[in-house]
């Protein structure tokens, strides 16, 4: 096996866009939005389908015309500028590789489009193909590719013209878990090593998660929060959030009292003093607790029924009854010595406070 | 297996295959009694032949009036190919990718040659050709002609464009390519194929058309269609087999030669929306 030469190196650029909008007619796509993408960052756009995020990236390949605000990539404004002169790469959720040309030519496409020499065209493509592993492939023709095959080709055609950034929309959406996993690994790698600047579309949350740098949710084309995948899990801003990024359950639970930096929650059996940052005005908050948060163990005076147990390999799945009939969802690591909890048992509940989230009125309390 | 999804018996399956074969038969036959008869040693049109020679095939090289007659409808069809092609192609785009006030009314139109009897068309063009003084030129016929032919290739190309993936054009210009570029290297080899099919029909609706030539050729453009239908009326001799036997080759030619590249075509693009379901890496 022979080691593959060092990958061209590129420098990303940011990418801004300033109260940047979209809007047919009476309906908004996008709402004014301020962003700033750093250079080399890998931002992905998560949502539901209709959230505005595929808008937001036609808009910045130059496929649709803003309705406000500008996009500048790096010192350049490039908010009228055609597509062919942006000089990004995209990736498409299909691949869009041409049909009637082979691997070689599709890849040196781009190269041609921009007057390279035949020479270096020839060099350049040799390189891309060794990095993407696809050397022995330059003469196929796309129909004769593996779908994994072809998503590195389109990758390959849309970095090898060393754009400073490159968008992908929903790449990964049509090939099979293994193979996805193998690839957003892949896909990360030559993004670190060219240090080039990707904006993401995926409506995968565990996608966006392993992949990006930070994430930006987007909800009815707007913002609803922008972090990094740790601070969206552990501190959603908001319901949305909590309940679109990993599995959260929730529930109401009506307030004893409010203090100023501080709420008292009625949980039945106790009191729950929370701290928060701002007092809500009504007279019940939203609770969050993820899966794995949520402990519990048998005792025939608990307030939950074990409803159903199901095995997934590294936990234990725990479906749990409350007396008013609400489901909470519980993970159980599983480690040597523990017994399951049969169903049909009675179990007490307890879980960290600092883990817990609170809500009034969809937004986050904390 | 339910009964209700047997369509038929092993009985029934014979006896729809004898059908087929015989209407088959009764269509194709007269087409192939043809062949035969050109090779007569006889001096009539008649089946069987009583003998075989060369010597119809002989007398078409000689007598010049047969080869200027198929040179001119050549020539012809070749024009009407090319301006129909052209001008069917650039209405398919408009029609498939634009949108504006009456297109259905535009598409219908276009396509109203196919519809309206041919003898109707013949009867309006020598009218209004005779108006403009067009009757009596080989120019006129390949207008004529023109009209008749676009239709095929609006349709065959509008079947190609509906196909067509137009992430495959913001990808070229995405990658840098100018709008003619984009058309160049992608949109047209991508839908060659629908363009050669229309433009072989073009060329054989031309290549056998009478009527329209029988009102408005004038007595120096006698068209090959033209020249057998008059041969046809004056003397049966066999001439006018061997010159059918090579117009029907001519148009069977044509015919394979365009399957074949419809056929290599579409093996790529199909593969693709195979593998691009399933497979690894």
């Amino acid at each position: 096996m022979s080691t593959p030469p060092p990958a061209p190196s590129i420098s990303g650029s940011p990418v801004r866009f300033e109260g940047l909008s979209k809007t047919y007619g009476p309906v908004t796509a996008v709402k004014p939005m301020d962003l700033e993408v750093r250079a080399g960052e890998f931002l992905s756009f998560l949502g539901p389908s209709g959230s505005g995020k595929t808008t937001t990236l036609m808009m910045l390949a130059g496929f649709e015309t803003p309705s406000t605000g500008r996009l500048i990539v790096g010192d350049t404004d490039i908010t009228s500028m055609p597509p062919a002169k942006r000089n990004i790469g995209m990736v498409f959720q299909n691949y869009a590789l041409f049909p009637h040309m082979t691997v070689e030519q599709n890849v040196a496409f781009p190269l041609r489009m921009r007057g390279v020499g035949p020479a270096e065209q020839t060099r350049m493509v040799a390189e891309m193909l060794d990095t993407v592993g696809l050397a022995d492939f330059a003469g196929r023709f796309p129909a004769q590719l593996s779908g994994g095959q072809q998503q590195r080709v389109a990758l390959a055609r849309a970095i090898v013209f060393k754009p400073p950034v490159l968008l992908m929309d929903e790449p990964l959406s049509a090939l099979d878990k293994y193979l996805r996993s193998r690839l957003q690994m892949e896909i990360k790698r030559i993004q670190r090593d060219l240090g080039i600047t990707v904006v993401y579309v995926t409506h995968d949350q565990d996608e966006a998660m392993t992949m990006s740098d930070r994430i930006c949710v987007m909800r009815d084309g707007g913002i609803a929060q922008i972090g990094a995948p740790e601070t969206l899990y552990r501190a959603p801003a908001d319901e949305f959030v909590a309940g679109f990024l990993g599995e959260s359950n929730m529930f109401t639970r009506p307030l004893k009292r409010t203090e100023p930096g501080r709420i008292v929650i009625d949980m039945a059996r106790d009191d729950l003093v929370l701290p928060v940052r701002q007092t809500p005005a009504g007279t019940a908050v939203k609770l969050a607790v993820r899966p794995e948060h949520l402990h519990f163990h048998p005792d025939d005076s608990g307030i939950a029924t074990v409803r159903d147990v199901t095995y997934v390999g590294d936990h234990r799945r725990y479906e749990l009854a409350l007396d008013d009939g609400t489901l909470l969802v519980a993970k159980q690591q599983e480690t040597d010595g523990i017994t399951p909890v049969p169903p049909g048992a009675r179990v007490a509940l307890d879980w960290p406070a600092g883990q817990m989230r609170a809500f009034a009125d969809g937004v986050a309390l904390q | 297996m339910k009964r209700s999804i047997r369509v038929s018996g092993p009985i029934t399956q014979t006896l729809l295959g004898c059908m087929a074969f015989a209407v088959t038969l009764f269509l194709i036959v007269p087409v192939l009694i043809i062949v035969p008869t050109s090779f007569s040693a006889g001096s009539f049109l008649a089946f069987p032949p009583p003998g075989f020679s060369l010597q119809w095939y002989e007398r078409l090289l000689e007598r010049d009036v047969w080869a200027e007659s198929a040179w001119l409808s050549i020539w012809i069809a070749l024009l009407v190919t090319l301006a129909s092609t052209v001008l069917g192609t650039l209405g398919a785009f408009g029609l498939v990718r634009g949108s504006f006030w009456g297109q259905r009314v535009v598409l219908a139109f276009i396509l109203s040659p196919l519809i309206i009897p041919g003898v109707i068309v013949a009867i309006a063009i020598y009218f209004f050709y005779a108006q403009m003084r067009l009757v009596g030129s080989p120019i006129a016929i390949a207008i004529a002609h023109t009209t008749i032919a676009v239709p095929f290739v609006v349709i065959n190309v509008s079947a190609s464009l509906q196909g067509f993936d137009r992430r495959l054009e913001m990808a070229a210009q995405n990658l840098g390519a100018s709008h003619w570029d984009t058309f160049r290297l992608i949109t047209l080899p991508i839908i060659r194929p629908g363009i050669f099919a229309g433009a072989l029909f073009a060329f054989i609706s031309s290549f056998d058309e009478l009527i329209i030539a029988l009102f408005i050729a004038g007595p120096r453009q006698v068209t090959l269609p033209l020249r057998m239908w008059e041969s046809m009326k004056s003397s049966l001799d066999p001439t006018l087999a061997a010159i059918s036997v090579i117009a029907v080759s001519i148009s069977v030619a044509l015919f394979f030669t365009s399957t074949w590249l419809q056929a290599r075509a579409k093996r790529r693009t199909e593969a693709l929306t195979e593998t691009l379901v399933g497979g690894d890496a």
